[in-house]
């Protein structure tokens, strides 16, 4: 009874330290993983300034949207907000982005600035790091004549999920760090 | 009667003689016994302590044919012995030091190679670098794009795996997501922002390249 005893919390002892071997990454990697995220979240705001951009060729619109999707969870959702409602819309994110391409506006120009952790990536028991980004997007729409119709800024937060994966590339085993972006929540929407 | 008599005394009495007698003489044979096993051991010992100190001098006098693994491998053959002799300690305390000093040139020689090598690949695919740059700086779709198909030839597919390391620690290497070339061109193009370097080129019979490994800067 006693051996049972002993084998058990070795058995738990043991699961305990791999969690924590796991767990124990170098702050160098970890800042590496960090900068991987905001890169991603950057990589979106091109993504979003390009497919709004009027002068983006349909077809380079539609390669582009493709591209932002991939950034995403399954099943993520975007908020729209606007000065002249107190809702917010939130719609899934290929049709946020097809619904951006279509603006009626004859110019669109969107900016995201001050793009950092909100919360920075924590282990989660799965393994998975999750982190919240919140970033600041100036949106603003011209008509034909080059007139300022409508401008708002709002503050979003993007949460962010990174998990380590493997796959086997040329016969090589490659460990890289999968960084998905979740739900985009609007924070508040102001006209400055 | 009295002859009787005589015998039962003098019988003990010389078996008494006989018996320290025996004993004397026998103790004298083991004693010389020793003494030469004694003798035996000295001239062996002798014999290890002048060959340890002929090899151990020789590991100390080579001049550079003798591979380290096998000045390890005679030096450890010595110490097992622990033969125990100050001249021995002595010249073993000067070839282990003679061996630490030439593993620390060899490994500082490996180090040079693989900064040599390092940079004469990173001078050798500066090009493909440079290529990428102008993706990135492109002022137009049109021009990025005639970039991209430039590009595109030096590569055997549009699916060659690009891998991109984001940190790199010893054995430790993190990667990004794996992409292709196509798309990390369209990504160029796209962002405008190229911040990485060439790390390492894997080309085909042909001279086309089949797979790219990418550092950050």
């Amino acid at each position: 009874m006693k051996t049972y005893k002993s084998l058990i919390i070795l058995l738990f002892a043991g699961f305990a330290l791999q969690g924590v071997a796991q767990d124990n990454l170098s702050p160098e990697r970890k800042q590496a993983i960090d900068s991987l995220a905001l890169e991603k979240v950057r990589d979106l705001s091109k993504y979003i300034s390009l497919i709004g951009d009027k002068d983006t060729p349909f077809s380079e619109a539609n390669r582009v949207i493709d591209r932002a999707v991939e950034l995403f969870m399954e099943g993520s959702e975007v908020g729209v907000s606007s000065l002249y409602k107190e809702e917010i819309n939130y719609y899934q994110v290929r049709e946020y982005l097809e619904r951006l391409m279509r603006l009626n506006y004859s110019k669109v120009d969107i900016e995201w600035y001050k793009i950092e952790y909100v919360s920075d990536l924590e282990r989660q028991p799965d393994g998975t790091y999750v982190g919240v980004i919140t970033i600041f997007q100036k949106f603003s729409g011209y008509d034909q004549e080059g007139g300022l119709v409508y401008q708002d800024v709002t503050k979003k937060d993007i949460t962010v999920y990174v998990k380590r994966k493997e796959t086997q590339i040329a016969g090589k085993l490659i460990g890289f760090w999968d960084v998905l972006l979740g739900d985009i929540r609007v924070k508040e929407t102001t006209k400055e | 009667m009295k002859t009787q008599f005589y015998f039962k005394s003098i019988i003990p009495r010389l078996f008494i003689i006989l018996l320290v007698g025996g004993i004397a003489f026998s103790t004298g044979g083991c004693k010389s016994k020793k003494k030469l096993a004694q003798e035996a051991a000295a001239k062996e010992y002798a014999d290890r302590v002048a060959k340890a100190i002929a090899e151990l001098e020789a590991i100390l006098n080579d001049d550079g044919t003798m591979p380290v693994v096998e000045m390890e491998r005679r030096l450890n053959d010595i110490k097992s012995q622990n033969l125990n002799d100050t001249r021995v300690n002595e010249l073993i305390k000067q070839v282990e030091a003679k061996i630490a000093a030439q593993k620390e040139a060899l490994r500082q020689k490996q180090l040079d190679d693989q900064k040599k090598q390092e940079a004469a690949e990173e001078q050798t695919y500066h090009y493909i670098d440079e290529y990428f740059k102008q993706v990135a700086n492109s002022k137009t779709v049109p021009e990025a794009n005639a970039k991209i198909a430039e590009a595109m030839k030096m590569f055997s597919s549009p699916d060659v795996p690009v891998l991109i390391i984001i940190s790199k620690a010893g054995s430790d290497v993190d990667y990004d997501k794996p992409t292709t070339i196509e798309k990390y061109l369209n990504y160029l193009k796209d962002t405008k922002n190229y911040n990485n370097s060439v790390y390492s080129v894997k080309m085909d019979g042909y001279g086309q390249i089949v797979s790219l490994e990418l550092i950050k800067n």
